[in-house]
């Protein structure tokens, strides 16, 4: 790069700062997490020492374990623009592809436009094809290690992108013909991810289960363009969130958001849930999980547990 | 360079300063939209204090807070909310006001691209990231990071009339 492109590329992002309200939301953002310190007289001082005399006794796990890490969160109204609305899934073991319903592809949005009905048609039929070359070599509802999950390009040529898990060898290029030839050289592009399906799969039950068990798990569904899964919980606490963190070492395999679920009695507009599996496909019950969800899972364990498939 | 705690959390208004137009430019290169960028430079902060990891070195951490900028924009844009909303004030979006014409003129041609393009371009040129490097924070190939680059140079040669993106 000769100098004066340096100097130019230098120049312009100095320039690309964020908005002072930007900065001053953040500082307030940060600053309720973090009370500041206030220098403590000796007195206090003293105090604090006898009150480590006293504990002494006490077990010292806290103090001889540091803090487990702690997963990241997303309050509703931090990203304000962005919803909880995605492709939702159940608990998966009855997922209508599994029973032999014909899957839809995970568009991550249902209620799109549709720009180009016939290219998204030969999308939809290579994705049909790959599901069922998937289940008869790997049985239903299981997908291969490479298999990092598929989408609708929208945005782009209305094909579809399956993407491989990024730790295959680049210069094979075995698995995209294989793809190609298993859907009959449909219109397909290839991206790559971090996780596969299945492993997103996995940690989708266990984060179900674990969010259950400590009464904050609201939903849970696979971005599948994203590579990650979105859980939405009704809260948050520092136990949930290290359960996470060790579910998700990386911090990002689990976009965790806390916040609303619907709430037909508030005058408020809030996001919407939508009843469909990943792949787009409604659950088929006919009934709006999210609607009959309770306030307090322990209050209404049994209905809200058949919805999710979860263990009695 | 000073060299900050290696722990995330720690001196945080240094890291805020040394960072902060790296994270926000990704952003809007990313989102193409100022206010987003805001807003994920926001919860990538956010998330910088709250995930309490140990850094190996200065670059790792860097790599770090790339990566989430790229993870969190693409939550922003790929959230079908988001697809749906169009917000109030849309129409009122300030491109970023650059000193220079020359500078809004790259930066205008830069945001013309393709995202696939745009990226690999924006962390090479502005980041001054290798291959390996780029193809790290976006979770692609080495050789297509290269493509992409090629393809992308070829492009703006097309609607800039200065060498401005040179190999």
């Amino acid at each position: 790069m000769n100098e004066h492109n340096r100097a130019l590329f230098d120049a312009m992002q100095r320039q690309l700062t964020p908005s002072p309200a930007a900065r001053a939301a953040l500082a307030r953002r940060l600053a309720q997490r973090t009370p500041p310190r206030r220098t403590r007289p000796l007195w206090a001082c003293a105090a604090a020492a006898c009150a480590v005399l006293a504990m002494a006794a006490v077990p010292l796990n806290g103090v001889l374990h540091p803090a487990p890490p702690l997963h990241s969160y997303v309050r509703d109204g931090g990203l304000s623009t962005a919803d909880t609305a995605g492709s939702w899934d159940m608990g998966g073991a009855d997922r209508p592809e599994s029973a032999g319903a014909g899957p839809s592809v995970n568009t991550g949005d249902q209620d799109a436009p549709v720009l180009d009905l016939p290219a998204q048609e030969e999308a939809l039929d290579a994705y049909q094809r790959l599901m069922a070359h998937f289940a008869a070599e790997y049985g239903a509802d299981n997908y291969p290690d490479w298999y990092g999950g598929a989408y609708l390009d929208n945005e782009g040529g209305q094909g579809l992108v399956v993407l491989l898990v990024e730790d295959q060898d680049p210069g094979d290029k075995t698995l995209e013909l294989q793809v190609l030839a298993w859907t009959d050289g449909g219109p397909i592009s290839f991206g790559s991810a971090k996780y596969s399906l299945s492993h997103l799969r996995d940690l989708q039950r266990q984060a179900v289960d674990s969010m259950w068990e400590l009464g904050l798990f609201a939903g849970c569904g696979i971005l599948e363009d994203a590579n990650c899964l979105e859980l939405t919980l009704t809260g948050v606490t520092d136990e949930a969130l290290a359960r996470l963190a060790a579910l998700d070492p990386e911090d990002d395999a689990i976009l965790v958001r806390v916040g609303r679920t619907a709430d037909l009695a508030a005058d408020t507009v809030q996001p919407v849930v939508q009843p469909a599996q990943p792949g787009g496909v409604p659950d088929g019950t006919g009934r709006d999980p999210i609607a009959i969800e309770p306030e307090n899972p322990a209050e209404d364990a049994s209905g809200a547990r058949a919805i999710y498939g979860l263990p009695e | 360079m000073s060299t900050q705690p290696l722990r995330a959390g720690g001196e945080i208004e240094a890291i805020l300063n040394r960072y902060q137009t790296m994270v926000y430019g990704l952003a809007l290169a990313k989102t193409g939209s100022p206010s987003d960028a805001d807003d994920v430079f926001q919860e990538v902060f956010l998330a910088y204090c709250q995930c309490r990891k140990e850094f190996r070195s200065e670059e790792h951490r860097k790599a770090w807070l790339l990566r989430t900028t790229v993870n969190l924009c693409r939550r922003v844009t790929a959230s079908s909310w988001r697809r749906k909303t169009v917000p109030l004030d849309e129409g009122e979006e300030i491109p970023v006001p650059f000193q220079e014409p020359e500078e809004s003129r790259v930066w205008q041609a830069l945001s013309g691209l393709a995202e696939d393009y745009r990226l690999p371009l924006y962390l090479f040129y502005f980041q001054e990231l290798s291959t390996p490097e780029i193809a790290k924070v976006l979770s692609i190939r080495p050789g297509a990071v290269r493509m992409r680059l090629s393809r992308g140079r070829e492009q703006l040669r097309q609607v800039l009339k200065g060498a401005y993106f040179d190999e």
